[in-house]
């Protein structure tokens, strides 16, 4: 569906904002970009809209090259920009009934499709408002909702739910989900809503691709030491296995504290330590995928 | 053309929301002005033609250069030009049916103050006057248009436009003729446009001239190719965030 490869590109003043940036999306997949502010997504995406040159490097639409064709992009790619722009004096029905009927729809149709793609947004309670008094979530949502309701074959959604609520936010992931005939390309920052709806994530650092597979993949992926939290029913029992044991451990008045170097260290140890001294609290902060990506972007210790 | 008329009639449903100032500024105000045009010459409608056909060129200059020109830049904010690429819209067709738009919402007080200027006109050019008067607007909305695809930048916009329209009316002989100038500002009227536009209209119109017509029509001729060209390749211009 999209092939994108080896794309480059440094702009005028000589900054590379694209570092030989391959992807690759199928038909029906949903794909995740993640990266931290200036990783060069922007830039990835105005390049597939022809607004930005490549400076080399291919981008084919169904195997087609964009470069000389940009007439297939709006065909084909429907689009969720990252600002939540709206037509302050349209309502939100207008709104999403205008751009469907630019797009060639009309009739009963059209009628039929506004209403459907604004129920399935939860829409519907505020549609006959304003865009200038549409709080930033609904505004996304409408265009979201537009660029649904197109049928283009391919979706891109930048920071697709940012700055919408809890509720419809889960609204729109089962959509996503669900769509098995959409193809969709989302750009976020919400690793939560990547590992929930995505099959396969990119991650972008210094607009260079520094790792790509599932999500569960990429936090297997990293040896983050495994931390664990007890409070023992026989402290003295418990102090005797961990002294036994090479692990590194302090201990407050009630909580104990120990690192291990992996995961199954800690299971194995916790699965001791109950059947020799029992266990009141136990927690294991295990390697996550929040934490394998801002392993991989350098902000760990911001975080 | 389909979809040109879909924008603007979609450009007149987003401006409902305005419609209060659009009302002031584009009809009252302006209809009070030629009111006041009128009652200051009661008596003697010698100077009406002349004073008329300024309300008109200045009103053209005005809406173009302060409302399109606006809409241009407005369209060419790359958060705004990513988004309308994903819809396919071309950027030509968009910036045509905001052309349509406000040229639609000029014509009250166009067709007002034309037929009240040929009426006081002694021998006026019945077909001429009005095809000079579409032309001044042409000129002025390819002028808006190319300054606004220029420009982009929003807020600097907001000052340059009101500016360079007040400038131009005001160095134009719109309102008094060229002649009560001294010769150096007259000199810099011949670099306005609206001077030359105003010099056609005025013509057809029986009011005297101070440059010679054909002179007025090849210099905008020229330079309206020089703006169109200019502008045509800004419209068709494919990756048009490379510089930004």
């Amino acid at each position: 569906m999209l092939e994108i490869s080896h794309l480059t590109k440094i702009y005028p003043n000589g900054f590379k904002a694209n570092d030989d940036i391959s992807i690759s999306v199928s038909r029906g997949e949903r794909i995740g970009i993640i990266g931290p502010n200036g990783a060069g997504k922007t830039t990835l995406i105005r390049q597939l809209f022809g607004l930005v040159k490549p400076t080399s490097g291919t981008i084919l639409l169904d195997g087609v090259d964009t470069g000389p064709n940009p007439g297939i992009v709006p065909l084909t790619i429907g689009y969720v920009p990252q600002m939540p722009l709206s037509f302050p004096g349209l309502t939100v029905r207008e709104t999403v009934s205008h751009m469907l009927r630019l797009g060639g729809r009309g009739g009963t149709r059209l009628a039929r499709d506004v209403e459907s793609v604004l129920d399935s947004f939860s829409l519907g309670s505020c549609a006959g408002m304003s865009g200038y008094q549409l709080s930033g979530g609904l505004r996304k949502m409408t265009l979201m909702a537009i660029a649904w309701a197109s049928d283009k074959k391919l979706l891109v959604m930048d920071e697709p739910t940012s700055m919408v609520d809890i509720g419809r936010k889960y609204r729109v992931w089962d959509l996503i989900r669900s769509a098995a005939d959409r193809t969709i390309l989302i750009s976020s920052h919400d690793m939560n809503e990547i590992q929930k709806v995505c099959d396969r994530v990119y991650v972008l650092v210094g607009g260079r691709v520094v790792v790509s597979g599932t999500a569960a993949d990429i936090a297997r992926s990293m040896k983050v030491p495994a931390e664990m939290e007890f409070v023992p029913l026989r402290r003295d029992t418990a102090l005797d296995a961990l002294k036994r044991s090479r692990a590194s451990w302090n201990s407050t008045e009630n909580i104990i504290t120990v690192s291990f170097p992996e995961l199954h260290d800690a299971i194995s140890f916790a699965a001791d330590v109950e059947k020799e001294a029992g266990v009141e609290y136990l927690k294991i902060e295990a390697p996550s995928f929040e934490k394998a990506i801002l392993a991989f972007t350098g902000e760990e210790h911001h975080a | 053309m389909r979809n040109l008329f879909l924008m603007a009639g979609f450009e007149f449903r987003a401006m409902r929301i305005y419609w209060f100032q659009l009302l002031i500024a584009g009809i009252v105000m302006p209809l009070a002005l030629m009111v006041t045009i009128l009652l200051a010459q009661s008596g003697s409608g010698e100077r009406l033609p002349f004073l008329l056909t300024g309300f008109i060129a200045s009103s053209i200059a005005s809406t173009f250069l302060n409302i399109l020109a606006l809409r241009v830049v407005n369209i060419m904010q790359p958060d705004v030009l990513e988004l309308y690429a994903a819809l396919g819209f071309s950027r030509r067709d968009m910036v045509a049916s905001f052309a349509i738009f406000y040229s639609m919402f000029l014509l009250p007080q166009t067709i007002v103050a034309s037929v009240l200027a040929l009426h006081w006109a002694g021998n006026p050019g019945m077909v001429a006057f009005p095809v000079a008067i579409v032309g001044c607007a042409l000129f002025m909305g390819v002028l808006a248009i190319t300054l606004g695809l220029r420009v982009r930048n929003y807020f600097h916009a907001m000052g340059i436009f009101p500016c360079l329209s007040w400038a131009m009316i005001m160095l134009s002989p719109a309102y008094y003729p060229m002649s009560s100038l001294p010769v150096a500002l007259q000199a810099l009227m011949w670099l306005n446009p609206l001077t030359h536009c105003l010099n056609i209209a005025h013509h057809y119109i029986g009011c005297p001239d101070n440059i010679p017509v054909s002179l007025s029509v090849l210099l905008l001729s020229v330079s309206f190719c020089f703006m169109a060209a200019r502008m045509r390749a800004s419209l068709l211009k494919t990756y048009i965030l490379e510089n930004i």
